[in-house]
């Protein structure tokens, strides 16, 4: 039989308890974390360390990007190399040649894709601490049928254990792509198909989801109402002084040649670079472009319009947005793509890219597009220098 | 009161309030920590529309499979005091990965949709089952969206053009919720892909 000492002493330990649980607030899923600062700004300071993943099945696919892009990259940028196998890495590095930047293999033992992008986004070392953080999303859309997702979900993991001394890896309540949010110094812009992948799912309220972003990312949140759908850097840029370079499809269909431009309401034209299903010009994507466009202006940004076709799949892009932007100094770099066949349109981008101080290091992303991403979904940024 | 039942009550309670700390925090501690993943999850999503909660499952809680016709209950509780209307659109899509180089799965297909109205009593609650007269695709994942008719339903404004005029110019953002979400890919398809990708 229970002593009343005992029965006094649970009761009073019951309300201590609750009394602690309350005050700290109850032991929330931010308590505890380790610091880390805000996701990294796409538009400032140098190319340090990049990461990119190398999936030989892909090997037609990438290795023409990778080739001219690190072949473009300066002698003092780390590029780690993901790799489901250590002879996968040195396939690649044969296929490569003579690359100035370091090329570091990070050979992990699970299937992999090849899009670096989306695994996680980095978290600059909170003040103090010297650790990047690399959030991974909660989890990894289809990883049910598609294994290489599933395998892809643990690059974060496997980053931070090969770099112990400079990485941590942590999973957000969310879920997301790295692709889905583009920062500059001030704000990340997280495109609209985040909000049914979390709303009543990972939180109760789309106030509650913005709560969360601003949480993790530290940067004031501007989630695009209407948006393509399709990750960010397919069709918006931000080049920092809040400017945001935004796609247009008006613009590109001025060198879509007329032999396959539409000619009725229907939007639809055929043959132009075999985009699936042909040349999507329809009034409704349009407007998905030009509604990001106001919003970027709504929330104090110039923007500029780039030209972009894309397909009526919803997915395949010839996009310009799609770069890798570095800083040295006074000298603003863009690595550009370009698409073998498009001469004209490549052309027009590379204005508007010159034009607004850039120099540009083109890269040939024509073996890589019609799998619905180019060079910016290829290639991680683990690190920048001031 | 003597000093031993005094000593008796202080280590009984501070027993009680560390276990009762640690039972109700321990689980959160390690939560996003080390590359942990997260387990929470809202297990059943819901969508509320004038004072009505909306929720959906599988009839009978069944696992349906690719070649089947599924079958939805759908249930609808007014929370008010008041008689309530609402309608809901109901939209049945499936994504399947293209090959394995691509960056994100093809957009979601609607493969069946259905425009519901509500009318409830005050406090009541009502279940509809909904038989879907549409096939489930082999290797897909299947999602089914709630969403007021007005709004375009989550994740599903995709291919079909008549979906896409949904989102006319100076609409309202999508305000949908993806209800549920399940895989058609049968476990032996999921084992030798990963054997091929090795």
């Amino acid at each position: 039989m229970m002593r009343w000492q005992t029965g006094v002493g649970v009761a009073f330990g019951l309300l201590l308890g609750a009394v602690v649980l309350s005050i700290s607030g109850g032991g929330g899923s931010r308590r505890g974390l380790p610091p880390s600062g805000a996701i990294l700004a796409e538009c400032e300071g140098r190319l340090s360390e990049l990461v990119i993943h190398y999936e030989p099945s892909a090997k037609a696919a990438v290795v023409p990007v990778y080739r001219d892009f690190l072949r473009a990259l300066d002698r003092d940028v780390t590029v780690h190399v993901v790799c489901p196998s250590q002879a996968a890495c040195d396939e690649l590095g044969a296929a490569l040649g003579d690359v100035r930047c370091q090329l570091i293999a990070v050979v992990v033992d699970h299937p992999i894709t090849t899009w670096s992008r989306d695994r996680w986004v980095a978290l600059a070392p909170a003040p103090g601490d010297g650790l990047t953080t690399l959030l991974s999303p909660r989890g990894e859309a289809a990883e049910e049928i598609w294994p290489a997702r599933a395998g892809d979900e643990r690059v974060g993991n496997d980053l931070a254990a090969a770099l112990p001394s400079a990485l941590r890896s942590r999973h957000s309540e969310l879920y997301f792509d790295g692709g889905d949010f583009l920062a500059d110094g001030e704000n990340v812009f997280v495109v609209s198909r985040v909000v049914p992948r979390n709303i009543q799912h990972t939180t109760d309220t789309r106030e509650e989801l913005l709560r969360i972003l601003a949480s993790e990312l530290k940067r004031r949140v501007v989630l695009l109402d209407e948006s393509p759908d399709h990750h960010a850097g397919m069709f918006m840029v931000a080049v920092g002084q809040r400017r945001m370079l935004v796609g247009d499809p008006t613009l590109g269909r001025k060198f879509v040649a007329p032999a396959t431009n539409t000619d009725d309401d229907s939007g639809v034209a055929d043959g132009f670079m075999n985009l699936p299903g042909g040349v999507d010009f329809t009034p409704e994507t349009q407007h998905l472009f030009d509604a990001v466009a106001a919003q970027c202006e709504a929330a104090g940004y110039q923007v500029t319009r780039l030209p972009v076709v894309l397909a009526r799949d919803g997915r395949t892009y010839l996009t310009y947005a799609n770069v890798l932007l570095d800083q040295r100094g006074v000298r603003r770099i863009v690595y550009l793509p370009f698409y073998q066949g498009a001469e004209p349109l490549n052309a027009a981008a590379r204005t508007v890219w010159e034009n607004l101080g850039f120099e540009v290091r083109p890269v040939d992303c024509t073996s890589v597009y019609r799998h619905f991403g180019c060079l910016h979904c290829l290639v991680n940024v683990l690190k920048r220098e001031p | 009161m003597k000093t031993k039942d005094l000593t008796t009550i202080v280590t009984v309670t501070l027993a009680t309030a560390s276990l009762t700390v640690m039972t109700f925090w321990s689980g959160e501690l390690n939560a996003g920590l080390d590359g942990e993943k997260p387990t929470a999850q809202i297990a059943k999503p819901k969508l509320t529309a004038h004072g009505i909660e909306m929720t959906l499952a599988t009839a009978d809680g069944r696992t349906f499979r690719a070649g089947e016709e599924p079958t939805f209950d759908l249930t609808a509780v007014n929370t008010t005091a008041q008689a309530a209307t609402a309608a809901v659109r109901i939209v049945m899509s499936a994504t399947s990965p293209t090959d394995r180089m691509s960056r994100v799965p093809c957009l979601p297909a609607s493969l069946w949709q259905q425009q519901q109205p509500l009318v409830l009593q005050p406090n009541e609650t009502k279940v509809i089952r909904l038989a879907v007269p549409a096939k489930l695709p082999a290797n897909s994942m299947v999602a089914v969206s709630l969403a007021e008719p007005a709004a375009a339903p989550a994740g599903a404004e995709a291919t079909e053009p008549e979906l896409r005029r949904v989102r006319r110019p100076g609409g309202a953002p999508p305000s949908g919720i993806v209800a549920l979400n399940f895989s058609t890919a049968a476990p032996a398809v999921q084992a030798m892909q990963t054997a091929s990708a090795n």
